[in-house]
């Protein structure tokens, strides 16, 4: 029913699969692993627990197939992301010529913040170019809102057929492109954000630390020690790479508490950055600043136009 | 509570010289003579009661010194009975000679035994060392020396306040040296990270992008582990703040030494951060 890799394509093929049923995502995985059993590929599942025991119900040979180390479903695209290249890595380097991945992608849908996810989408078409990787991104149609699915045909060169075969994708966007001409949603929901609650002109990590310490009081102390260091790393980032006066603006929801700090600059030249560290290197200056912020925040989204900014979410409950 | 070195001295900031103890090991910055002697009648007054043999080194003339004393009470008397010195920086401390830090260390260990032996529970001094430090090549190794010296403080009954002139040390140099020391005036720097007894070093304060060359300093004033394989530990109780960038220089600093750090009663984020960065050489315990 799915036609693997066609013979001359390098590098990652990057796919989506949206399915209406749970009989079609059962056929779907089942042939996926079986190709993948019969050309010696390492299979990696990805879907959360409840759907994983569906398929172990409805499979018979799923036991064969790897696993990645359980993240937890409150797995965040960061962290997900370095995990992915790991286990890559180490299955190229013993011997792996090609490597199969399928999953659900968290989203609004499921309770996911989708901002953070769909830009991992975006930025896997670059981050795992590197490996012999063919990767199906399944969605259900029942739970996936619409605005979902039009960022999803966006963000995957390649579109899975019902009825097997595949497509190429006339509505992907180059990821750049697509994540710097996103324009930011509402911070704290769906409704108007109103003005922030502070707004701090020229701030020091220093003076940012005390105003979030300040306004955060509500939050719980483990969400607000993570708001207080994403905050101030952020900061520090903007007075370092950034350029002009660095402006934070803070927001109070019910249970969420948003950040946002905005600098006169262009930004960082890949829209994508944060999602893995600048540098391989543990020892390298800096560089991970942004990529803290991806694994600690509920939330978090860059803006660029009229300078740069990013907008970091704390929930009461993470 | 404050923070403490292995059980021995204080680590916090301070707002005065008084109420100091057997192992305290203070900074202070003056900028004219009745400030200098103002902090140290206070922080010698306390010693002479609790029955040390105090001292204070000037770089200028000591009668001059002497007389602005009174405030501990009859100074001629107390000079008489050996309970007080009033020493030139000369005499104690290498003169035209380069300034090794053991062997100043050394010379500090003599005058402590010799008040013991002479009767006393110990030694405290205060030190006005400011033309050694002038030269700014000469900052790492006094802050090596006074890292040595804060061990010999935590192991024995020594305590010091090291005064720092304004009107001759450069800001950035002041600061440099206050950030080895457990005892520093309120607002001069954002952290502390001071050598106590053994392997045991205490790091209190907040560490970020603004401070990360001073804490980068501090590190390579550090004495190195005991013994091979032995561990540094860093008691962090007293620290409020740490970006990913301080614990790299963290890892940097074990990894170039050879060595591992353990940094103990740290807030809970500063262990997920270590976490996250997965550092080889740096281990991060949460505070029980």
């Amino acid at each position: 029913m799915t036609a693997g890799p066609p013979a001359h394509h390098d590098g990652y093929l990057h796919e989506t699969a949206l399915y209406d049923s749970d009989e079609e995502l059962v056929a779907l995985v089942e042939h996926f692993v079986q190709e993948g059993l019969e050309a010696g590929e390492p299979t990696l599942l990805t879907f959360d627990q409840p759907t994983l025991e569906l398929l172990h119900d409805a499979i018979d040979d799923l036991d064969g197939v790897l696993l990645p180390p359980s993240p937890g479903r409150k797995a965040n695209p960061a962290g997900a992301l370095t995990q992915l290249r790991r286990r890559f890595t180490e299955l190229v380097r013993s011997g792996a010529t090609g490597i199969r991945v399928i999953g659900d992608v968290p989203h609004r849908g499921t309770g996911a913040p989708w901002e953070a996810w769909l830009r991992y989408e975006a930025a896997v078409n670059g981050a795992l170019a590197e490996f012999p990787l063919w990767g199906v991104c399944t969605y259900d149609r029942r739970i996936t809102p619409p605005d979902v699915v039009e960022d999803v045909l966006a963000t995957h060169p390649f579109v899975m057929e019902p009825e097997g075969g595949r497509r190429r994708n006339g509505r992907f966007v180059e990821p750049s492109a697509f994540l710097r001409a996103r324009p930011p949603g509402p911070l704290l929901g769906d409704g108007d954000d109103g003005p922030p609650d502070v707004d701090r002109r020229g701030v020091t990590p220093a003076e940012a630390r005390a105003v979030v310490v300040a306004a955060g009081q509500a939050l719980p102390d483990d969400a607000l020690a993570r708001l207080r260091l994403v905050v101030s790393e952020t900061v520090a980032n903007a007075r370092v790479h950034g350029a002009g006066e660095v402006r934070l603006r803070l927001w109070t929801g019910i249970d969420r508490t948003v950040v946002v700090v905005s600098d006169e600059g262009g930004g960082p030249a890949d829209p994508c950055v944060g999602l893995l560290p600048a540098t391989d290197d543990p020892l390298a200056d800096g560089g991970r600043g942004l990529w803290m912020a991806h694994q600690l925040c509920t939330d978090i989204s860059l803006a660029y136009g009229d300078g740069f900014s990013v907008r970091m979410a704390l929930d009461a409950r993470t | 509570m404050s923070p403490s070195i292995g059980g021995m001295g204080r680590a916090e900031e301070i707002a005065s010289a008084r109420g100091c103890g057997l192992h305290d090991h203070l900074c202070w910055s003056f900028a004219s003579d009745d400030e200098l002697a103002a902090v140290a009648t206070d922080f010698l007054a306390d010693g002479l009661e609790a029955g040390l043999r105090v001292g204070i080194i000037v770089p200028g003339d000591p009668a001059a010194a002497r007389a602005r004393l009174h405030g501990l009470g009859d100074v001629e008397a107390l000079v008489a009975d050996g309970r007080l010195i009033v020493d030139p920086v000369a005499e104690r401390y290498a003169d035209g000679r380069p300034f090794v830090p053991a062997e100043q260390l050394a010379r500090c260990e003599e005058a402590l035994d010799e008040a013991l032996a002479d009767g006393f529970a110990g030694l405290r001094i205060v030190a006005d060392v400011s033309p050694l430090v002038v030269d700014p090549e000469c900052r790492a190794t006094f802050a090596r020396y006074e890292q040595l010296v804060g061990r010999l403080i935590a192991e024995r009954p020594f305590s010091a306040l090291c005064a720092y002139d304004r009107r001759l040390v450069a800001p950035e140099t002041l600061r440099e040296l206050a950030c080895v020391h457990p005892l520093t005036p309120t607002g001069l720097v954002p952290f502390a990270l001071a050598a106590g007894d053994g392997d045991r070093v205490v790091l209190r304060g907040e560490l970020d992008v603004a401070g990360a060359t001073l804490f980068a300093r501090a590190l390579a004033s550090l004495p190195d582990p005991t013994a091979a394989g032995v561990p540094i530990e860093i008691d962090a109780q007293g620290l409020e703040f740490a970006d990913h960038r301080a614990l790299l220089l963290l890892e940097r600093h074990a990894r170039d030494r050879g060595m591992r750090i353990v940094v103990r009663g740290a807030p809970p984020i500063v262990a997920r951060v270590a976490e996250l960065l997965e550092l080889p050489s740096v281990e991060v315990e949460v505070a029980a």
